[in-house]
C-alpha cells in the first residue's frame, strides 16, 4: 500500500466523531490512521509512510490541535512540516492565528459532503 | 400670650413636624444655607456616619463619602450651588457600620422674594435595597447566560457525534439502495437533527454576543459566492414548498468579512424568505457601489405588519404567531452580525405582500495585520 495517494491521519478525541469520520472516510476510499490527540498524532507520524492529510481537531487534551500545528511547522526543512492540515473544529473564532499555516478550516457540527469535498481539494483520490 | 410667642410656638411646631416627616425615612433631610453648606440632616442619617447634629456645619463630607465618588460629588455639589439647579446624585456614605451605603440625594434651592438662593432643603434616600436587588438580577442574567453557554457546549459534542453518524446512515442507506425504507428514514432523521444544529448554534451565538463581542475573523469573501452557494443549500427546501430562488447580479462582490459569518447572514435570510414565502419566488440581488456591498432578499409571501417591524430584529421577537417554529433569534443574530462588520440591516414589507431584507456591508480594505 505504501506510496498509495490517500493516506489520512484523524487526529480528534472524541471516539465516537473519530470512529463515525473513519468509517465515512473508508467508504470513500481512504486509508485512515487514527489519533486520538496530539501526542498520539507524532507517534503515528514516526512511523512511515507519511500521510497525505491531516484532519485535525483542535481542542484535545494531552496535546491539542495548536500544539501539534507548531510541533510540525518548527522546522520547514523537516517533510513533517508539508503535510497539509484540515483543522475539523468547533471553535471557529480562535483559529485566527492558524490560518495561515492549515489548508482549509471546516467547522463542526460536520457536513460529511463539505468535509470530502475538502479532502478530495488537497488529497486527490486517483 | 403675645402675638410673637404665638408665632414662636407655631413655627416650633412646624419645625417638629419637618423634622418628623425627616425621621420618618431612611436617612432624612438635610438642608443647607445658600452658599452650600450643611446646617441641618436627620437624626438617622447622622447616626448612619457617626455625627453630631453640631458637627455638621464644618464637617468635611468629602471624608465620609466613598473614595470613588467624593470628588465626582463635591465638584458636582459646587456646579449645583453655583448655578441653583436641582439636586440630583447616588453616591455611597461610609457607615459607622464599616459599610459604604448607596444614598440618593436630592434637593432643591429655596430663593427668597428677591430670587436670590435663601437655603438649600432635600432628602437623603437609603437605596441600599434596590441597589443590591439590582445586583441580584443582574446576577441572575449572569447565570442564566453562563447556564446556556454551558448547557449548549455540552450538548454540541454528542449531537455532533448524532449528526455525523445520521449522515453516514444515510450515505450507506442510499448506496445500497437509495429507495429504500432505510434511505428515506434517515433522510429524515439526518433534516430533524439539522435543525437542531442550526438552533444549537443560534443558542451558542447569542450566548456569544451576550458574553462577549462577536469575534469575527476576517478574509476576502465574494458575497455572490456565498449567495449562490447558500441557494444550493435549500434549493431542495424551495423546492418542495414550491419557491423558485432566482439570483440576480453576474459580478462578483469581493469584500472583506468573515466567511463563516457571511454564510450565516445568507443562511438566515433564505431560511426567512422560504418559511414566510408561501411557496412564491423568491428575489436575490448582489450588487456593490464604491464603499458599499449589498443584498436585497425579497420574498411574496406574509410580509410583516408595520408594527412589528421594528421589533423583529430584538432577541426572541417573531412577527408571527407560534405556529411557524423557530427561536426568534435568526434576525437577532444576523443584526448584530452585520453590525460588528459596520454595517446596516433594514426590512421593508407591507402585510401580505412580502418582505424585503436589505443588506449593507463596507467594502473597506484588507486590514493591516497587527
Amino acid at each position: 500500500m505504501t506510496g498509495r495517494p490517500g493516506k489520512l491521519l484523524l487526529v480528534e478525541d472524541n471516539a465516537v466523531i473519530r470512529s463515525t469520520l473513519k468509517d465515512a472516510l473508508d467508504l470513500e476510499g481512504y486509508e485512515i490512521r487514527e489519533a486520538g490527540n496530539g501526542r498520539e498524532a507524532l507517534d503515528a507520524l514516526a512511523q512511515p509512510p507519511l500521510p497525505n492529510l491531516i484532519l485535525l481537531d483542535l481542542l484535545m487534551p494531552v496535546m491539542d490541535g495548536w500544539g501539534l500545528i507548531s510541533e510540525l511547522k518548527r522546522d520547514p526543512g523537516n517533510p513533517l512540516a508539508n503535510i497539509p492540515i484540515i483543522v475539523v473544529s468547533a471553535v471557529g473564532d480562535r483559529t485566527h492565528g492558524i490560518r495561515s499555516l492549515v489548508q482549509d478550516v471546516i467547522q463542526k457540527p460536520i457536513m460529511l459532503d463539505k468535509l470530502i469535498h475538502a479532502i478530495q481539494r488537497f488529497c486527490p483520490l486517483p | 400670650m403675645t402675638d410673637q410667642m404665638r408665632a414662636i410656638t407655631a413655627l416650633r411646631q412646624s419645625e417638629q413636624i419637618y423634622r418628623g416627616i425627616g425621621e420618618s425615612l431612611d436617612f432624612g433631610i438635610w438642608t443647607c444655607d445658600a452658599k452650600g453648606r450643611n446646617v441641618y440632616a436627620s437624626e438617622s442619617f447622622l447616626k448612619l456616619i457617626g455625627i453630631t447634629q453640631e458637627q455638621c456645619a464644618g464637617f468635611n463630607w468629602a471624608n465620609a463619602l466613598h473614595p470613588d465618588d467624593a470628588a465626582d460629588t463635591s465638584a458636582a455639589w459646587k456646579e449645583c450651588v453655583r448655578t441653583g439647579s436641582k439636586w440630583e446624585r447616588v453616591h455611597r456614605y461610609l457607615g459607622v457600620d464599616g459599610r459604604y451605603h448607596p444614598i440618593l440625594a436630592r434637593g432643591v434651592a429655596i430663593r427668597n422674594e428677591r430670587g436670590e438662593i435663601a437655603h438649600w432643603a432635600g432628602i437623603n434616600l437609603d437605596i441600599g435595597e434596590i441597589k443590591e436587588t439590582e445586583q441580584q438580577l443582574r446576577d441572575a442574567v449572569t447565570a442564566r447566560d453562563e447556564f446556556l453557554s454551558i448547557a449548549a457546549h455540552e450538548l454540541k459534542t454528542p449531537l455532533t457525534a448524532l449528526h455525523l453518524q445520521l449522515q453516514l446512515m444515510g450515505r450507506i442507506a442510499s448506496k445500497e439502495n437509495a429507495g429504500s425504507k432505510l434511505a428515506t428514514l434517515s433522510s429524515g432523521a439526518l433534516q430533524a437533527s439539522n435543525q437542531l444544529v442550526r438552533l444549537l448554534d443560534e443558542l451558542l451565538d447569542v450566548t456569544k454576543i451576550r458574553v462577549s463581542k462577536l469575534a469575527l475573523e476576517k478574509h476576502e469573501v465574494d458575497l455572490r459566492a456565498a449567495v449562490i452557494e447558500g441557494v444550493s443549500a435549500v434549493a431542495e427546501e424551495a423546492r418542495q414548498i414550491g419557491s423558485v430562488i432566482s439570483i440576480n447580479g453576474d459580478q462578483p462582490v469581493v469584500g472583506y468579512w468573515d466567511p463563516a459569518r457571511i454564510n450565516q447572514i445568507v443562511a438566515n435570510l433564505l431560511s426567512n424568505a422560504i418559511k414566510y414565502g408561501e411557496g412564491k419566488p423568491i428575489e436575490i440581488t448582489v450588487e456593490a457601489d464604491q464603499a458599499h456591498a449589498r443584498l436585497l432578499v425579497l420574498d411574496r409571501g406574509m410580509g410583516i405588519p408595520l408594527e412589528k417591524q421594528p421589533v423583529i430584529f430584538e432577541r426572541f421577537e417573531r412577527a408571527t404567531g407560534p405556529q411557524i417554529s423557530g427561536l426568534g433569534l435568526g434576525l437577532y443574530i444576523v443584526r448584530q452580525i452585520v453590525e460588528a462588520h459596520g454595517g446596516l440591516i433594514a426590512v421593508d414589507s407591507e402585510l401580505g405582500k412580502g418582505a424585503l431584507f436589505i443588506v449593507e456591508l463596507p467594502l473597506s480594505e484588507r486590514e493591516e495585520a497587527t
